[in-house]
């Protein structure tokens, strides 16, 4: 027994002389707490952190109502008076004092590499061969989604333990999927060889039904990037009229209806040759009355990749164009990202060029989009104007597969080969900006990077609504599950 | 003196004694079991190396039983065949943790090459066809030049003899396996011929962390494979002159990963290699001349995506040899070779390469002690001039007891593909790659008595510009030279053997341990696990055997640096078992059950299913001397 003993008291002995009599800050615990909920303040935008010889103390868009000020006191006494801009922001230098008050929430002074890491958990567990989409749903029950390709299935994910046993084999290269019911743990999974999405029922492990798309006739004749045999008669076709659309590889759900992204692979390069693919095309289906046949629009771009509900009840959808892979990726025809309204059936169009766009979210009234093929984020008005662009890296090929946006008019942008979460600030146009200053650390980076695929953010106000990691990072090679808590950076 | 593996140059003089060698053709049939490759030190080269012979009585067994030439390698010591397949599937050869790739197989002098990383697929070799085999361990880039990174495979086919022989076996069972075979012997040709075929799909089980396991079908799994070897030696004037010739085909479905099903690829391959050789006898030694090439052609079609490929890949080389008996103890060999590599496909274009080597060995028994040094020279164009020398010791105290230690440098140049296959999706080249190079030393104990043999051997290699497949990024993996890396190992081997009254007992086990990092991240290095075990019994009684293996395997690592399950090759026990039963001298009839437990998880490399239980009868007629 004294054997077992010895080494732990040694330990604690050892670590105990470490803290007090090396004067070392104590670890912070696990998770941040709870925020106390303030009016008019939206504490987890807000942010005190050193700032070399000073400290800031500041805010996001939101973070502070208008006619809402904080008083802000110190170990010394009162430090004025912040009020927010036409935005809710707000952003102050104070001499760096360990506490601060502000109003009725205490702040810690942060220094931002060590909160940077220390926002990055443990993997929480693999998340199975191949996996390509991640979801989180549900609010005082959060819960994950994982689509692992590899494996052919898709399973729950706690967010505190991991990969679940709770899962449901789905054959035909399951690709994405869409919470249809968060507390009934229904979901949509696009099987993008199979061609269908599989309705399933994670409870019960069973795949509830299966929906199929619609063929599709085409207002004028689409000709294909080389003649190809699409529909399996032996004979390759130039142009084509009508087909059924395929390769389901994006989903979401809005206002009581599935949609599903088709991008209609074909084939991938021959050589020099270039892919093919058929229009890009939405599939809607009414989830009340999944028998009754879909509505199917075609895209005015191909290979669309993502879809996100917007607010009203209107779908963002992200068609990235031919990704052609031969002497490396890129476009091999104009990618957009399109606005869907479903009740007027219009599209808003902005056209995204050799952008290779696969990623975009609306933040801070700005849309952001990023690329499947280029450490670059671009930003601009919703209607495409005044576009700028910022540059990630020095990487010559890098992908932004699945961007988050994370309230405040941050924007979470992960980068594949670096293995770094960068905060993209659309209010300002500013990357990584205070309290950040650089990117979280999620990953080793290269040589051999974990490859950043998928950032979701858990529903709900980080430190108000629940306490831990708000967002959830899948990583395509090293397979895993990275929980990050953004709260070690930003609120009290 | 078999041509390949003398390749070195000459260095000291002093004289040669007799180290303890095992000649393995000419090994006769032992009356004891012997389940096991002798382990005995390699005379032909190295004395102080890590050799397992498998010699002509474990191959005419194996002929007997119906087992294929990577059942006798995988339960060697520090020696792994990743299984692709199942049956008449592909096989590839590792030794001490490295890839298929970074190891030589040598044929009867000549280099097995392909155009592609992927090392050679042991199929190519049956016993019918071969005389004998020696596993080197470890880095031998002095002995067998550019290639032998982890060690190598030499393989000596069978020689004619003055007896005529002749034998024809057939075997077949799960799967639709069938498989015949034959050969003819009577100097001065030698001929043997096999084919065999399996209709190749399988049940298996589909396991993935979290999922329910799902039984499944493996598709697509059909193959087809023959192959002809002939050998002729004539005589004259003292001359001996030696010709051999192998060519064989393979085609075969192409069924893709668990996860990603192929239900309609196709490959082939044909394979010629040839060689002729005059060994011209000097006063104290011989002067050998040769010139040999090898052809390999691979095809693959895809109806399904419409895609093809088409590759074909030539080596050629010219080399002389010169080996002299200085006094009584001391061996000098000295070899200078030149040769080229011609390319053709439409994966990575036509490239050629021109290599030329030269190395010298020297081999002195100092009493109880040898002492062997080597060196060798390799040019390869396009890549840096490569030193490779080698030092090794062997002392013999006792009669029953040996140590070993030795230490040198090894070479692997990167294949063609890896350096010019252009930049697409999936797999690309890398142009700036460079020959991955490194040091190994090792040290051993080992010894026997009549009944029982046994050795230890540890190791420690380092690899400069290690040449890993990684991501170059989401679309694109390409090898790449990832700096420093650092291996440590060790083999313990068992063999006994016994005769209790009528009864005949042979034993073999082998443990081996493997610990490595890439220095660069501190993380493991994937595809092989940190520890192994084979083991090996048979039970005789007047016409009648009853033999046992098994092949365990810790879990191996798919990914640099990750242990999550679902990067991880979950652990690998199969045990196989049969019975032999020799009615006449001439004739033998064996029944095998491999993986005797049924176990339907088994994955020799990621998301590659292997069979359940699957039986095998044989049957073989003999006579002369290959009964």
């Amino acid at each position: 027994m004294s054997r077992s003993v010895r080494p732990t008291m040694l330990s604690l002995i050892a670590g105990g002389l470490l803290l007090f009599g090396c004067g070392a800050e104590p670890p912070l615990d696990r998770y941040e707490p709870s925020i106390p909920e303030v009016e008019g303040v939206s504490p987890e935008l807000t942010f005190y952190v050193q700032d070399g010889e000073r400290a800031l103390f500041g805010g996001f868009d939101g973070a502070l109502s208008q006619g809402v000020s904080l008083p802000l006191r110190g170990p010394d006494g009162d430090l004025g008076t912040v009020v927010p801009d036409e935005n809710g922001r707000f952003s102050i230098e104070l001499s760096p004092q360990a506490r601060l008050s502000a109003g009725a929430l205490e702040y810690r002074l942060r220094e931002a590499a060590q909160a940077r890491a220390a926002a990055v958990h443990p993997p929480l567990s693999g998340a199975g061969a191949q996996p390509n989409d991640l979801v989180i749903a549900g609010s005082d029950d959060a819960f994950g989604v994982v689509v692992r390709s590899g494996d052919s299935g898709v399973s729950a994910v706690d967010l505190e333990e991991g990969l679940t046993g709770e899962g449901v084999r789905v054959f035909g290269d399951p690709y994405a999927v869409a919470v249809i019911d968060a507390a009934a743990r229904r979901v949509a999974v696009a099987a993008f060889d199979a061609g269908v999405i599989e309705v399933v029922d994670l409870t019960l492990g069973v795949v509830e039904r299966t929906l199929s798309p619609l063929e599709v006739e085409l207002d004028a004749p689409f000709t294909l990037a080389r003649p190809y045999d699409v529909d399996g008669d032996g004979a390759p076709e130039e142009q084509i009229a009508r087909f059924l659309p395929a390769s389901p590889q994006s989903a979401a759900i809005s206002m009581g209806r599935l949609y599903v992204g088709f991008s209609s692979f074909q084939a991938g390069n021959r050589g020099d040759e270039p892919p093919v693919f058929l229009p890009g095309v939405l599939g809607i289906w009414a989830l009340d009355d999944l028998d009754a046949p879909p509505k199917m629009r075609v895209l005015p771009a191909l290979n669309p990749q993502e879809i996100r509900p917007l607010p009203g009840g209107r779908i963002l959808i992200v068609c990235s164009g031919a990704l052609d892979l031969a002497g490396g990726p890129h476009a091999g025809s104009a990618g957009a990202v399109v606005v869907y309204d479903p009740v007027s059936r219009d599209m808003e169009v902005v056209d995204m060029g050799d952008f290779l766009p696969g990623t975009a979210v609306f933040a801070a009234g700005r849309l952001v989009v990023g690329s499947l093929a280029r450490g670059e984020i671009r930003w601009m008005q919703p209607d495409g104007s005044d576009v700028r662009t910022m540059q990630l890296n020095e990487e010559a090929i890098d992908s932004v597969f699945r961007m988050v946006e994370l309230g405040g008019g941050l924007v979470g942008v992960p980068s594949y080969n670096t293995d770094r979460l960068h905060i993209f600030d659309a209010r300002t146009g500013e990357l990584d900006p205070p309290p950040f200053y650089a990117p979280i650390p999620v990953g080793p980076g290269r040589p051999v990077f974990d490859g950043l695929k998928v950032v979701a953010r858990r529903p709900g106000r980080r430190g108000v609504d629940f306490v831990g990691p708000d967002l959830f990072v899948l990583t395509g090679d090293s397979s895993e599950l990275i929980p990050i808590e953004l709260r070690k950076v930003l609120g009290p | 003196m078999v041509v390949p593996d003398a390749l070195l140059f000459l260095f000291l003089s002093v004289p040669t004694s007799s180290v303890s060698t095992s000649s393995a053709a000419e090994e006769p049939i032992p009356e004891v079991l012997v389940t096991a490759p002798p382990l005995a030190a390699d005379a032909e080269a190295d004395p102080t190396a890590s050799v397992s012979v498998i010699g002509e009585a474990r191959l005419e067994q194996a002929r007997r039983r119906g087992e294929d030439v990577a059942e006798l390698l995988d339960t060697v010591a520090g020696a792994r065949t990743f299984d692709l397949g199942g049956p008449v599937g592909d096989r590839r050869l590792t030794i001490r943790g490295g890839a298929p790739s970074q190891l030589l197989t040598v044929v009867d002098g000549v280099v097995l090459g392909s155009s592609f990383a992927t090392g050679v697929d042991l199929g190519f070799l049956v016993p019918e066809a071969v005389g004998s085999m020696r596993v080197v361990r470890g880095g031998q880039g002095a002995l067998y030049g550019d290639g032998a990174l982890t060690g190598a495979l030499v393989v000596t086919t069978r020689r004619p003899s003055e007896d005529p022989t002749e034998s024809l076996s057939l075997s077949g069972g799960s799967f639709g396996t069938l498989r015949v075979g034959g050969s003819v012997g009577f100097a001065p040709v030698a001929v043997s011929a096999t084919y065999e075929q399996t209709a190749g799909d399988f049940a298996y089980e589909d396991r993935a962390v979290g999922l329910a396991a799902e039984e499944r079908t493996r598709r697509n799994n059909d193959a087809r494979r023959g192959g002809i070897s002939a050998v002729a030696e004539h005589r004259f004037a003292g001359n001996t002159v030696r010709a051999v010739a192998h060519g064989s085909f393979r085609e075969a479905g192409v069924p893709g990963l668990t996860s990603d099903e192929n239900l309609d690829a196709r490959e082939s391959r044909q394979s010629v290699l040839g060689r002729v050789a005059v060994d011209h006898p000097l006063q104290g030694g011989t002067l050998s001349l040769g010139i040999g090439a090898a052809y390999l052609s691979l095809d693959y079609r895809d109806p399904e995506s419409a895609f093809g490929s088409e590759s074909e890949f030539i080596t050629t080389t010219a080399d002389a040899k010169l080996e002299l008996m200085i006094g009584e103890l001391q061996i000098v060999r000295a070899l200078a070779e030149i040769g080229g590599e011609l390319a053709d496909s439409t994966e990575h274009g036509d490239p050629t390469r021109f290599r030329a080597s030269i190395a010298l060995s020297d081999e002195i028994i100092l009493g109880s002690l040898t002492v062997f040094l080597a060196g060798r020279a390799v040019s390869v164009s396009g890549q840096r001039f490569a030193a490779l020398p080698r030092v090794g010791l062997r002392w013999d105290p006792l009669e029953w007891l040996y140590l070993r230690v030795g230490a040198g440098r090894s070479l692997r140049t990167p294949a063609v593909d890896e350096l010019y296959r252009p930049s697409e999706a999936g797999l690309s080249g890398n142009p700036e790659l460079v020959s991955e190079t490194a040091w190994e030393a090792e040290a051993a104990i080992g010894g026997g008595v009549e009944a029982v043999e046994a050795s230890l051997v540890g190791f420690v290699r380092r690899i400069d510009d290690a040449i890993l497949y990684v991501n170059r990024n989401a679309f694109e993996v390409r090898p790449e030279n990832l700096g420093a890396a650092r291996a440590a190992g060790g083999e313990l081997e068992v063999t006994s053997r016994w005769t209790v009254g009528p009864v005949r007992l042979g034993g073999y086990g082998a443990l081996g341990l493997l610990f490595s990092e890439l220095l660069a991240t501190g993380e493991r290095l994937p595809t092989q696990p940190v520890w192994n075990a084979a083991g090996r019994a048979d039970v005789g009684y007047a016409a009648v055997d009853l033999f046992t293996a098994v092949r365990w395997f810790g879990p191996t690592s798919t990914r640099l640096g990750s242990d999550l399950p679902e990067n991880r090759v979950p652990a690998y026990l199969r045990w196989d078992a049969g019975v032999e039963v020799r009615p006449f001298d001439w004739m033998s009839v064996a029944f095998r059950c491999l993986n005797l437990i049924d176990r339907r998880d088994l994955q020799s490399v990621n998301k590659i299913p292997l069979p359940g239980r699957t039986f095998l009868v044989s049957a073989r007629v003999a006579g002369g001397g290959a009964s």
